[in-house]
């Protein structure tokens, strides 16, 4: 049978990297599940955890990226199945309002010395500890350096100079549509949009209150300059998913856009990517003169839930296995760590370059989430042109109410 | 067969049924008059997050947290609601400014209420029966009597052909097609290179809607083609005979003697399939990021799983069986009519 | 004359046979063809025609993720959702055939009503009580699930086969001195048996084809293939994981179209059975 060389070598470093964790030493008996999203680092840290499963310890891990409902109902259950859950800012706000995270400070303070926490790695409200996060994550500006180079072009700090720059190559370099993004109406498309707001200035909440305060003039004009950035993409943006998205980068079909950090390794893949070293990376653009860059940083970890049937300290040392820093150093580029023994590398640069310029985190207030809902069943229509922007805008305000109605955060 | 027999037959069918599709029904019931949730006052929260390279950020904010009772354990709400949960599903505030709005202008007022999510939902799901209906009985029909006039030898690997459609998870099937049709995908590829422009099959509600339509089709031709096949091999020969013998013309034959022996097939095969499209969702996912497309159950899913709110969800479930009631009532009466007469 | 008509008619015929073929197959060859290449070529953009080809993805998926646990766990789900559903729906489906009271055309009302129902319905009930009792995750309720959902299809499609086969067999049974039960057992079930692989295989598509209920209920180890596939096909993350998924895909297939290689007579039969005796 003949391989794909490169694919199997990468699997095969994957791979060797995390059996090297042979030697996972927790005490104590019993079974911990754990439930998270799927992407590369966090499939690195299951298997490091399944490698606990020895004698009376059992490990299993169930990777999805449709994570969240399955997390929001076991927190909710009469006993959680899983003794870790994955969390990012935008999810263990509702968590933690609804006191459904179990504190970790005890934990912490006992296995401080023997897993190297870190300061920063402690997601804290107040003084609880409720989650560790192990890695930072935003969308910054991915380009293709050989062709604004070739055209002359400097890489864009501002939509401005984006848009300017998609011109530019429409007219000499016959690139049709330049820009690429994750506008999937939806979820993503409202994580632009928070971005893009936050970035012009824009708050979501009346100050300390879950009053909804986004139908204003600076969220008009946020949808304004998207609109603007929708025209010079593919016309079928606002149905392509993101990784549809990251496909027009791997294939050399768009020159810029703002994009996850968590693919950027993926982009100098050989077997995935035909632009391996074309594609540079920047600070998020800025939306207004002067302004900050558009876009929020997201970290992601683990907690353990209040209600879990099993053993919470056996959890929590899965949980440090899975992030401890052999793990890391194991496979430096395969995320931005918190750990400080992480060694930024060319993928961290967007994200670094962003935290320098003052991008904001994506706001941890429990009722975030529903606006971000709200705002994703609601802007694109706006963005197809079947509706004003007042009109979404107030469709999203009425959207978020009811929800935040229901869950008691509003009278 | 006697009433005890009956009874004792039928009972361990008929209680899987009670409790695992009546009872959960009721219990959907119960659910959709009552709202639940935390209870939570505004408090002052400092939180403490990592940004990079072991810096972090503090934040001090009021945000809502869990009103907490004598044991520290949140406390929950469970209220009596009526029917609030309806109503926020139906949109009946904004069904109402939509319809106080003057002058009145049908255009206007039709696409403020389609987007509205339930009518919104409805409105695909309808157009999705509607569509669909037709085409598969069509194609199903042309497809049926042109195996029938093909060789023995050729039937049995176009029959098996014919039903991959069917047959098959129907979200790797949707998905199947939805990668087909992406931005440089292999469809795209070959109509330009047949010289067709460019065209963009994501980029807009006509376009998304004719794929999912174009995928209802190609999922349910199969059982309409293998029904009405079969149909075929039943004609009464001496009918046929007796036409081919009056010099009926092939069209004749068709229109006097095949359908009207087809008829209740047709019908049949018609109901099945406005019962299935009825709850079309798959091709919905995969498609539609409900801007250009939605659907009743695929609205529901994302109230349960999204939005995390049951007692909606369960007003939404409600609302779709009642449609379902109102799309069966015409059989279940005819179906009544015909055991009376019997 | 009337030759050239044929001609047209029988050109008209072919080239419609050949198109549905090629629109009914392309996907699924299309997308087994992807699988068996690297990501950069599986997603290239022009398409290509001819890359190298590999089962890099189906060893990764079969060998390294352990796939063969969710194909035992769809083997078990499938297995005992047919058995389950076919013994009961045989009980129920045969006494509606012969019974003749009012209460057995309300019984085949209410299935049709609970036939059409969607099955999103039934989960927003079962979520949440099946994570308070604690019973998720299990077997048995996956199957007691599916076989309730069935239910309503299953003694359809079954009485309309037990209503072909004649009563006076049964009643000569019961003249000889049988029960109901032994009548039913040694009489009409021996004569039943084409139409219990029928309605059996439909229980099975059912139950395999189950993704909604299946993904919800199941967790990690005991989640079904068809279930499991949603890890890869969402986790767009990268590539290669996707492509894992596709190669599941096409692995979820194969029983299928050995199923139908095999049983097509048994499927067309038991299309026409619900359709001839609606």
């Amino acid at each position: 049978m003949k391989r794909m060389l490169p694919l199997a070598a990468g699997l095969a470093a994957l791979l060797g990297a995390t059996s090297a964790n042979a030697a996972c030493t927790v005490s104590g008996s019993g079974e911990v599940s754990t439930l998270s999203n799927a992407f590369p680092s966090l499939e690195v840290i299951a298997r490091a955890m399944r490698d606990c499963s020895a004698g009376s310890v059992k490990v299993t891990t169930k990777l999805t990226t449709e994570n969240n409902p399955e997390t929001v109902q076991a927190l909710k259950a009469a006993k959680s199945p899983y003794g870790l859950v994955a969390l990012t800012n935008a999810t263990i706000t509702p968590a933690q309002a609804a006191g459904q995270l179990r504190p970790l400070n005890d934990f912490v303070a006992k296995y401080k010395a023997k897993y190297n926490i870190e300061d920063s790695m402690l997601i804290k409200f107040g003084n609880d500890v409720m989650a560790i996060a192990f890695q930072v994550n935003a969308q910054h500006l991915f380009y293709r350096k050989d062709i604004l180079d070739a055209a002359g072009i400097a890489p864009p700090t501002s939509y401005d100079e984006m848009l300017a720059a998609a011109a530019k190559l429409k007219s000499t370099a016959g690139i049709e549509f330049a820009i690429s993004g994750t506008y999937k109406s939806g979820w993503n498309l409202a994580e632009e949009f928070v971005n893009n707001y936050l970035g012009m200035g824009g708050q979501f909440f009346k100050d300390g209150s879950a009053e909804p305060a986004f139908n204003n003039p600076a969220a008009i004009k946020t949808l304004e300059v998207m609109k603007r950035l929708v025209g010079a993409m593919s016309p079928n943006a606002l149905a392509l998913d993101t990784g549809a998205s990251a496909q027009q980068f791997m294939q050399g079909q768009v020159a810029m856009g703002n994009m996850w950090a968590s693919r950027a390794a993926n982009m100098d893949d050989p077997a995935q990517s035909k632009m391996v070293g074309k594609i540079a990376f920047a600070a998020a653009p800025t939306i207004m003169p002067g302004g900050k860059p558009a876009t929020t940083l997201w970290w992601d970890g683990w907690a353990i839930p209040k209600n879990f049937d099993g053993d919470p300290e056996l959890a929590f040392q899965v949980m440090m296995e899975g992030v401890k820093e052999d793990i890391v150093r194991a496979n430096n580029d395969v995320a931005i760590w918190t750990r400080s023994i992480y060694k930024p590398g060319r993928f961290a640069v967007g994200t670094a370059a962003s935290a320098r310029a003052g991008a904001p985190p994506y706001p941890m207030v429990p009722q975030q989430a529903l606006a971000h809902e709200a705002i994703g069943d609601h802007i694109g229509a706006y963005l197809a042109g079947q509706a004003s922007a007042e009109k979404v805008l107030a469709d999203a305000t009425a959207s978020y109410t009811a929800a935040a109605k229901a869950k008691g955060l509003l009278k | 067969m006697d009433r005890r027999s009956f009874v004792g037959f039928v009972a361990p069918s008929v209680l899987a049924m009670l409790l695992l599709i009546l009872v959960p029904l009721l219990g959907t019931a119960w659910l959709s008059l009552h709202e639940s949730y935390v209870k939570t006052e505004l408090a002052e929260v400092r939180t403490t997050v990592p940004l990079f390279g072991g810096l972090s950020r503090e934040d001090v904010r009021r945000v809502p947290q869990a009103v907490r009772d004598a044991a520290g354990n949140p406390v929950h709400v469970w209220n009596f609601v009526g029917l609030d949960n309806f109503a926020n599903v139906l949109g009946l505030d904004r069904l109402g400014q939509a319809m106080a709005a003057t002058p009145v202008r049908i255009g206007q007022l039709y696409r403020d209420v389609t987007s509205i999510e339930f009518w919104g939902a409805l409105e695909f799901s309808l157009l999705y029966i509607a569509a669909t209906t037709p085409c598969v009985l069509l194609l199903g029909f042309a497809l049926a009597l042109a195996v029938d006039a093909t060789s023995r030898r050729v039937r049995g690997a176009l029959i098996f052909a014919s039903l991959l459609p069917f047959i098959i998870t129907p979200v790797v099937g949707a998905l199947s097609i939805y990668w087909l049709f992406l931005d440089n995908a292999i469809v795209n590829a070959g109509l330009q290179g047949l010289g067709f422009a460019k065209f963009y099959f994501l980029s807009g509600a006509l376009p998304i809607r004719s794929l999912i339509i174009l995928y209802g089709v190609w999922h349910a031709t199969p059982f309409a083609f293998v029904v009405l096949y079969a149909g075929l091999q039943t004609l009464p020969q001496d009918a046929l005979e007796a036409a081919l013998v009056d010099g009926a013309t092939r069209w004749q034959r068709l229109w006097l003697v095949i359908v009207p022996h087809l008829v209740p097939l047709f019908v049949f095969v018609g109901l099945i399939h406005m019962m299935d499209a009825y709850r079309v969702f798959e091709p919905v996912l995969v498609f539609g990021s409900n801007l250009y497309a939605n659907s009743l159950q695929y609205m529901t899913y994302r109230i349960l799983n999204t939005e995390d709110n049951y007692s909606k969800a369960a007003a939404a479930s409600l609302l779709t069986v009642l449609g379902i009631v109102i799309l069966l009532i015409p059989i279940l009466r005819r179906m009544w009519r015909e055991r009376q007469t019997a | 004359m009337k030759a050239q008509v044929s001609i047209v008619a029988s050109a008209f015929r072919g080239g419609l046979l050949a198109l549905w073929v090629f629109v009914a197959a392309f996907p699924f060859a299309w997308m087994a063809l992807i699988s068996l290449r690297s990501p950069v070529d599986a997603f290239a953009q022009p398409p290509l025609l001819l890359a190298p080809l590999s089962f890099a993805h189906f060893h990764q998926i079969w060998v390294i993720d352990g796939f063969w646990r969710q194909a035992f766990n769809s083997t078990v789900i499938t297995v005992g959702t047919v058995g389950v559903s076919l013994s009961l729906g045989c009980l129920a489906a045969y006494a509606l055939a012969r019974y003749r009271g009012a209460a057995g055309f309300w019984l085949l009302m209410v299935a049709l009503v609970f036939r059409a129902m969607p099955h999103v319905v039934l989960l927003t009930a079962y979520k949440p009580a099946f994570f308070q009792l604690g019973l998720w995750d299990r077997y048995e309720t996956l199957i007691i699930v599916l076989v309730a959902i069935n239910q309503p299809f299953t003694i359809w499609m079954l009485r309309s086969f037990f209503v072909n086969i004649p009563a006076e067999l049964d009643e000569a049974a019961l003249v000889d001195g049988c029960t109901r039960l032994q009548a039913f057992w040694r009489v009409i079930m021996p004569v039943m048996w084409p139409g219990v692989i029928t309605a059996g295989l439909f229980s099975f598509l059912l139950a395999y084809n189950d993704y909604l209920i299946s993904s919800q209920l199941m967790n990690g180890d005991h989640m079904t293939m068809t279930a499991a596939l949603s890890n890869y096909m969402n986790a767009n993350d990268d590539a290669v994981k996707l492509l894992t998924g596709i190669a599941g895909a096409v692995s979820v297939c194969i029983p299928l179209i050995f199923l139908i290689l095999f049983f097509q007579r048994q499927i067309v039969a038991g299309l026409v059975q619900g359709a001839v005796k609606g």
